[in-house]
């Protein structure tokens, strides 16, 4: 079946917005929501009246303290032009899924002006990564009874079986780790790992949380937010910012709604997101000047790689540890230090970054060629694929 | 038992066979009767042929070591004093990537080796719930 994407640069980015990442940012979440999407609005050169699109994905919880959802949004920012709008739970987790949608609502003609934005919100009290109910239903019922109710538990199994068929050194990944970390330092928004560059044998000796994965492969909960505004390619040329267009965007899920009971724990569902996204892009991987690649933990990375034909089945290791992901390596990556160091803004994060660098105001990171570039979200049992250029 | 304290699973219409038969020390699976494939955990229909005879059958609680994990965080109530702990992804003998998930019995943490053969062992940890476990398997 020839490859068909009548989305293909229907739709640009012109506004970025980010509230920064804190611990404990000492104000509702609505606050945060309102900062990122106000300055996603103002950096593009619009008004909130123009925003006649809106995306985001509410949580179990109150609204405007630790979740958020579009009518919350229209009241709070004002926004009497809003004609589409959903709240959802597409995969590739929440804030790059919004994209994805924002983008197919412009190019369809659903809206002309989309706001997207993800709010991140790190419970105060103990429970956060806490299983919170001792009677256990449904899936849950053959898990948390073993004490395996916890989401780096039981990915670190399948990093495991990763480990064991592909053979992987630590220091392979912990040079991802380490780098991460050097470009977080460069990162000028507040962000939630300590501004101190790691070593390897920081990593190498850090914490073990389950075995084989240490603290330093864990992303850091936050209270944060992140927006961007898509629109269409006519519209941008009236407005502040340099487009940076969607060349396409991809979805994908496994065969089975829960990771545990998996077919094979080296395939995730980035693999079925990114199955014919070159094509569906009309960008070849060769022209890929750097990624924002999702790392809520950090042997995603290889998963990634992996998918993306970036490296072959079972090569990503050997890719990683050569040092190509470094921002003077073939493949520059997360270059705000990704959800590592940053924080977990749920792939919004990355698309902020990806979106500063293709219209060259990263700053201190920016890289000297950024012409096109991959941001993906998720990749476990849900993923999400945006492949943008300027 | 008011002091167990870990989670303890809730059987519903399609986990009760499951739940029962680990009361009567076996473990049963559910079935489809019209292409043979087994579900677990237990599905309404049959992935496969899409058939809604799902039948709990007995399995022969034999299996190896797909993956496992050794858990050093808090975070499941009542394992606090059991960390460091393994957990175990099983793969029975009955089908490529069935998989069942249990803690690893009579086996040092240093001695776990992924592929390893398992058997099944059954926990009474109330009057009322029975977990399946896996152990090194022994021979004969
Ligand atoms: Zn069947």
């Amino acid at each position: 079946m020839a490859i068909r994407n009548p989305m293909r640069d229907k739709s640009c980015i012109v506004g970025v917005g980010h509230s920064g990442c804190f611990r404990d940012a000492g104000v509702p979440g609505g606050t945060l929501v309102a900062r990122a999407c106000l300055q996603a609005i103002n950096d593009a050169g619009l008004e909130p009246s123009d925003v006649d699109g809106i995306i985001t994905s509410p949580m179990p919880g109150i609204m405007g303290y630790d979740t958020i959802n579009c009518n919350y949004l229209v009241e709070m920012l004002g926004l009497p032009g809003v004609r589409w709008w959903i709240d959802h739970h597409v995969g590739g987790v929440p804030g790059l899924g919004s994209v994805c949608m924002a983008a197919l609502a412009v190019s369809s003609g659903l809206c002309d002006v989309a706001l997207a934005c993800r709010l991140n919100w790190r419970p105060k009290d103990k429970g956060y990564g806490h299983v919170m109910s001792n009677r256990a239903q449904g899936v849950d019922a053959f898990l948390n009874p073993y004490g395996y109710g916890v989401f780096p538990q039981k990915f670190s199994s399948w990093y495991m079986r990763y480990v064991h068929e592909f053979g992987v050194k630590r220091e392979q990944l912990g040079t991802y780790v380490v780098q991460s970390r050097k470009n977080a330092l460069l990162n000028d928004k507040p962000i939630v790992a300590p501004r101190q560059a790691i070593t390897m044998d920081d990593y190498l000796n850090a914490r073990m949380i389950s075995d084989p994965m240490n603290l330093l492969d864990c992303d850091f909960p936050c209270d944060g937010a992140a927006a961007v505004i898509v629109t269409t390619p006519e519209r941008a040329k009236s407005l502040k910012q340099k487009p940076v267009y969607i060349s396409a965007v991809a979805t994908g899920q496994g065969p089975h709604p829960d990771f545990v009971f998996w077919d094979d724990y080296t395939v995730m569902a980035a693999h079925w997101a990114a199955k014919d996204i070159w094509e569906r892009a009309g960008i070849a991987r060769k022209d890929i000047n750097f990624q924002q690649i999702y790392d809520g933990f950090a042997p995603f990375i290889f998963y990634w790689m992996e998918a993306l034909g970036f490296a072959k089945r079972g090569e990503a290791p050997e890719f990683v540890g050569s040092g190509a992901l470094k921002p003077d390596g073939i493949l520059p990556t997360n270059l705000n230090g990704g959800q590592l160091n940053e924080g977990r803004l749920h792939a919004l994060g990355h698309t902020v970054e990806a979106t500063l660098q293709l219209q060259g105001r990263a700053g201190a990171r920016q890289l000297k060629k950024a012409d096109a570039a991959v941001v993906t979200g998720g990749g476990l049992s849900v993923a999400a694929i945006m492949v943008l250029h300027r | 038992m008011a002091d167990y304290k870990k989670a303890i699973p809730v059987p519903n219409d399609l986990t009760k066979d499951y739940w029962e038969g680990a009361k009567q020390h076996r473990l049963v699976l559910k079935r489809c009767a019209d292409c043979g494939r087994y579900s677990h955990p237990p599905l309404p229909t049959c992935p496969r042929c899409q058939s809604e005879k799902m039948v709990a059958t007995p399995v022969s609680g034999k299996g190896t070591l797909y993956s496992y994990s050794v858990m050093r965080n808090a975070g499941n109530p009542g394992f606090e004093s059991e960390i460091p702990y393994a957990v175990a992804i099983v793969e029975l003998t009955e089908q490529k990537a069935l998989f069942t998930v249990s803690n690893l019995r009579d086996c040092p943490l240093d001695q776990i080796k992924i592929g390893m053969p398992l058997e099944v062992v059954f926990e009474d940890v109330t009057p009322e719930v029975t977990l399946p476990q896996f152990r090194p398997a022994r021979k004969g």
